[in-house]
């Protein structure tokens, strides 16, 4: 039954006695990783410049100055402007909260469908388990990248459906992961250990399954978000990306890329936060997941 | 063992049945046509281009046709490239692409394992560090721009090679390695990963209480069963590596599929939307069937369930 | 004793001897391929996309015109200005006193690249099958003005032989017009309305049939000054030299290859390392560089397109003439010109580009913000005020459309006072959009198959199925169809006037720009003349090494 997927369902982290000491340790083990600690604050820099930084400004992101054109970094435009003459910063900042947003949204979609799917088919098992799996390992089949394109012609240029579209995407791997560890935990000794002392069906949930499945969700998550910008970069190659004048990190890269060589800044400064931003959250998933020894592979 | 691939070739069929099916009807509720150009034509001369190639027929009647075709082995002919079919296309383009795909995959496993196992061996140390965010860039930098930045560089300043196009040896040098550092990333992370768990086992403790050298160790012992995530992981990764990238095939100006699965559907060439999904979902199940098979091989623990 | 540590060390070893070797070989200067294309007067070009087939009946666009421009030869032919007609295979021909009546005489050494000769019955056919209702090719209306071709085709004629061709004897080609058209000798100079060679056709019953292997090399006979050698899909298409072709002297290079680059910034790459001689197309952020560094290899070609806005006559608000008037004086296309489009495009003050066919217009659609606000406060709307928010919708892919759209929008939204917003769709989407009518305003674009005003105002006449705007004006139907009924150049002259006069006043569409090509060609190449109709003479170019 469980052939197909390339999960093991060996590994699960030792139980341990009290729930609060794992995320403890967790927490202790990924405050000596300096490259996740590294993540941890850089992303959190990015958010806040991100979400407040557009405020600050006294330029709009779709505010044009067209005798301006094209300048580079300076004074009144500190990441110089675009073609149109719009302030690059405001631009980059505003970008940030698209692709950010969409990343967390289509992560989000992804892990509610994932966990719920997941979770069933491995709590149930049985048919309903062989059914659901196999339904998964059909979509797993199918060329998504040519689905996502056609979504995104059939609707438009939908940011929401963006978010779903891509979500849809990747809930898949989650659904499996999250079915595994369900699953293997199910049976395990202290499960058994813990209804026979006569615990309650909540507490065995909350306390001792959901700790255990949280840390593979939480790893997962955390390296689906940048998988996800990606896609949104990629999208925006082929010109499905936002609806102009909004920016996200893939229109301003693509566009800067077309013009690396005439106008350097329009693809440095974008590339260079965007890069760091999946850097970071790949740093911190790595850490994250050996902090909360999350042994079994990605996918 | 037999049972076991049997049963999951029946499986097979069916899910393909299910892929084509879905793309079928879906490709048809996209707006526009094959044959919806810039340039408008008389409803007469559009009739009789749908009548041409039966898609004035009711759509179950086209699927059926569909179905009746493909069971002979027969992709149907492409819209937009009235003297080719789709057969032709991709028996032309995959060899391409697959080219491409087996350079890169080379580039990106020596890249992905070496880095990966220098990361594991040397945890948490500067060298990690270094290899860890090496095999980063993969996948933080978009190919869009790696590849561009490559061919100003080698290609235009250097002179070394040609700036795109697919002629002789020296062609394949910037394509395969910009795609060979994009999927160095995930192998790279994927062995360090595999080969920490495994570095914790009693076995490795054994080994090493024998006095093996720590390379011995590593190459010997380790490595087999720290590459298994990898392995799990190139089963879908090689479709999508055969079946080419898009990015890169415009970039540098490659004759592969890749290209043809976005293009087909903006065209709107049914047809060859079609026979491209049925192209990736064929390999995508064979390359999952030896996947399990590798795997029941490399870890005993694993056993085939039909 | 797994295999993939041990093998590991040799296949290491290998990877590294083949990178050594590359890079050996890659070190050493190369040759590059513009240079050993001079030595052998091979013409490299970047020809922008794979020709989806090379039959002349079913494909209309230019990458497809620009290769049947070197494989076959037509009645007549272009002179690389674009206007000028040189005889073809006809080496001569009448036009009959009411200009309805054309007689051509063949040349009697026009060949096949077979040795077959070219017969009138070769022309005949291909007539024959260009209308033939089977096949519906898409370019088939630019010889409607022949007589009953239109009912032919749309088969409510059915003998062939009631068609204003005739072939009375086999170097003698007859057509009856039912209509007056100066522009016909230049319909006939279009890439479509070529001999074709009956027995090749007939081997893969290609007459009634698209997509015959009739058009593979070996298969391909055609009666050009080239023949078709190679054509690697998606890689390269090559013609050699025709050494049968009846101008043959002529002829100077050996070779063409078309390379279907469709990246703008990848075709300019290949051109800075050598690997071309000539794009079709440039990036606009590279106008400025090569302009200042490498002027004499910028060329920019003013064609025969124009960029509009089209507006969905038939619903509010733009069913209203004064919104649609306000709309139209907002735009400040000169100041557009100067920023935005800085080399792609000149500024648009009439409908059609002046100048095409030989007729002139005056401006019309100055900037007027003043007036603008005027006219939408008229409409009810002032200030913008109660203006329904509504969407230009853009069916482009291109950055450079997607910057000139956001451009307008804010033209809008600061003189009106509107809001607009930018709705950017997949290209065939778009076209959907177009074709069912439902948007608001969208960015437009035409470009003129043939080089004659009509060619663009039927884009306003009742019904036409190329009115994206759905517009219906009965004084602009009467002076359309005056064009064609007019029986003297002054007569036409002022129903083309009146044409272009009622879409300046009624505006179902408002010019913004006539397109500018903007190209590169190496300074090798001698005797490469651009034209606004995107045809290039391949028997007049050479390449000095």
């Amino acid at each position: 039954m469980t052939s197909a997927s390339p999960v093991p369902a060996t590994a699960v982290p030792e139980p341990v006695e009290k729930g609060n000491s794992l995320w403890h340790d967790a927490w202790l083990r990924l405050r000596k990783n300096k490259l996740a600690v590294f993540g941890m604050v850089a992303l959190a820099i990015i958010s806040v410049a991100c979400l407040f930084g557009p405020l600050l400004s006294r330029y709009g992101y779709e505010e044009q100055n067209l005798e301006l054109g094209a300048t580079g970094p300076g004074s009144a435009h500190w990441l110089g402007t675009d073609t149109l003459g719009r302030d690059l910063l405001v631009r980059l900042l505003f970008g940030g909260r698209i692709s950010l947003a969409v990343g967390l949204a289509a992560t989000f979609v992804a892990l509610t469908i994932g966990v719920v799917y997941g979770a069933v088919a491995g709590f149930f098992g049985g048919k309903l388990d062989a059914v659901m799996m196999r339904t998964v390992d059909i979509m797993y089949s199918m060329p998504f990248p040519i689905f996502v394109i056609l979504l995104m012609v059939l609707f438009g240029r939908n940011i929401i459906l963006l978010f779903v579209a891509i979500g849809a995407v990747e809930w898949l791997t989650m659904a499996r992961i999250v079915r595994g560890q369900v699953m293997s935990i199910k049976k395990m000794e202290f499960i058994e250990a813990a209804r026979s002392l006569g615990l309650g069906r909540r507490r065995i949930i909350f306390r001792h399954i959901l700790p255990n499945v949280l840390g593979p969700i939480i790893v997962y998550t955390t390296l689906t978000i940048p998988g996800v910008m990606l896609l949104e970069a990629f999208l925006s190659f082929l010109g499905l990306g936002v609806q102009p004048p909004m920016s996200s990190w893939g229109v301003l890269i693509k566009d800067g890329a077309e013009k690396m060589e005439e106008f350097p800044w329009l693809l440095v400064f974008p590339g260079t936060l965007f890069s760091l931003t999946l850097f970071s959250l790949n740093f911190l998933g790595d850490g994250l997941r050996d902090a909360l020894d999350v042994r079994s592979s990605k996918d | 063992m037999l049972r076991f691939i049997s049963s999951r070739l029946l499986q097979s069929l069916f899910a393909l049945y299910l892929v084509i099916t879905a793309t079928f009807f879906m490709v048809r509720f996209v707006p526009g046509g094959p044959f919806t150009a810039e340039k408008a034509v008389t409803p007469e001369i559009l009739r009789n281009l749908e009548a041409h190639y039966g898609l004035n027929k009711p759509l179950w009647q086209q699927y059926l046709d569909y179905l009746g075709s493909l069971c002979r082995g027969d992709l149907g002919p492409s819209f937009k490239y009235p003297n080719r079919t789709v057969n032709e296309i991709i028996a032309d383009k995959v060899p391409v692409s697959a080219e491409l795909g087996a350079i890169s995959l080379a580039v990106a496993l020596t890249l992905g394992i070496s880095l990966g196992t220098l990361a594991a061996v040397r945890r948490n140390t500067w060298i990690d560090y270094v290899a860890s965010s090496f095999g980063m860039i993969g996948i933080s930098i978009p190919t869009f721009v790696v590849g561009p930045l490559l061919v100003l560089g080698l290609a235009i300043y250097a002179g070394w090679f040609n700036a795109s196009g697919w002629y002789g040896p020296a062609d394949r040098v910037l394509p395969s390695l910009v795609l060979g550092i994009a999927y160095a990333a995930p192998i790279s992370r994927l062995t360090r990963g595999g080969l920490l768990e495994i570095l914790n086992q009693d076995f490795i403790r054994t080994a090493r209480a024998k006095g093996a050298s720590e390379f011995r160790v590593v190459s010997r012992h380790a490595l087999r069963g720290g590459l298994l995530p990898v392995v799990s992981w190139l089963g879908p990764a090689v479709a999508g590596i055969l079946t080419g990238s898009f990015v890169i095939e415009t970039i540098f100006q490659i004759p592969g599929i890749g290209r043809e699965f976005v293009n087909s559907a903006f065209n709107r060439d049914y047809t060859l939307v079609l026979g491209t999904v049925i192209l990736y979902a064929v390999l995508i199940m064979a390359l999952n069937l030896a996947v399990d098979i590798a795997q029941a091989w490399m870890n005993p623990k694993v056993r085939l369930e039909a | 004793m797994s295999p993939i540590p041990t093998k590991f060390p040799t296949f290491l070893a290998h990877l590294t001897a083949a990178a050594a070797l590359l890079f050996a070989s890659a070190c050493t200067k190369r040759e590059t391929a513009v240079e050993s294309g001079n030595r052998t007067q091979t013409l490299h070009v970047g020809n922008q996309s794979e020709p989806p087939d090379l039959d002349p009946h079913t494909n209309n666009s230019h990458v497809v015109s620009l290769i049947h421009d070197a494989l076959f030869e037509g009645l007549v032919r272009l002179a690389a200005d674009g206007t000028t007609i040189l005889p073809g295979v006809a080496e001569r021909w009448d036009i009959s006193a009411d200009g309805r009546t054309y007689t051509f005489h063949l040349r009697a050494n026009a060949t096949w690249s077979n040795g077959d000769p070219v017969t009138a019955d070769d022309f005949l056919a291909a007539f024959r099958r260009f209308l033939e209702p089977k096949l519906g090719c898409e370019g088939a209306n630019t010889v409607f003005s022949l007589l009953n071709a239109r009912d032919f085709l749309e088969g409510r004629v059915k003998d062939f032989a009631a068609v204003g061709i005739k072939a009375p004897d086999p170097r003698t080609v007859v057509f009856t017009l039912g209509f007056r058209a100066p522009y016909f000798l230049s319909v006939l100079a279009d890439a479509h309305l070529r001999p074709l060679h009956q027995p090749s056709l007939d081997k893969f019953n290609g007459r009634t049939t698209r997509g015959g292997k009739w058009t593979e090399p070996g298969q391909l006979i055609s009666n050009g000054p080239f023949v078709l050698t190679e054509w690697k899909p998606n890689a390269v298409l090559v013609v050699t030299k025709n050494p049968r072709y009846w101008d043959a002297a002529r002829v100077r290079l050996n070779a063409i290859r078309y390379y279907p680059v469709e990246d703008a910034a990848v075709e300019e790459r290949m051109f800075r390392a050598g690997q071309l001689h000539a794009t079709f197309s440039l990036p606009q952020a590279k106008i400025d560089a090569y302009a200042s560094q490498r002027a004499p290899e910028l060329r920019a070609t003013p064609v025969l397109r124009t960029n509009f806005v089209t507006f969905s006559t038939q619903r509010p608000p733009f069913n209203d003439v004064r919104v649609r008037r306000a709309f139209a004086l907002a735009l400040d296309r000169e100041r557009l010109a100067a920023t935005t489009l800085k080399g792609r495009g000149d500024a648009a003050f009439s409908y059609v580009r002046p100048g095409v066919g030989g007729y002139s217009f005056p401006p019309f659609h100055r900037h007027d913000a003043a007036e603008a606000k005027k006219l939408l406060a008229e409409a009810g709307f002032p200030g913008g005020a109660g203006f329904p928010a509504l969407d230009y919708t853009v069916g482009s892919r291109n950055q450079d459309d997607l910057l000139v759209a956001q451009a307008l929008q804010q033209m809008w939204q600061q003189t009106l006072g509107v809001k607009v917003g930018i709705a950017s769709v997949e290209f065939k989407v778009w076209l959907d959009l177009l074709r069912t009518k439902t948007f608001a305003l969208t960015a437009d674009t035409w470009s003129m198959g043939i080089n004659d005003p009509v060619d663009m105002l039927a884009l306003g006449v009742t019904g036409d199925p190329n009115n994206d705007a759905g517009w219906s004006h009965a004084p602009y139907d009467a002076a359309y169809a005056a064009i064609a009924a007019s029986s003297d150049e002054p007569a036409r002259r002022a129903a083309i006037a009146e044409c272009e006069r009622l879409i300046a006043d009624q505006v179902p569409y408002v010019p913004v720009f006539f397109s500018v090509q903007n190209h590169l060609v190496h300074s090798s190449v001698v005797g490469w003349q651009d034209s606004a109709v995107h045809r290039i003479d391949w028997t007049a170019i050479s390449l000095k090494p």
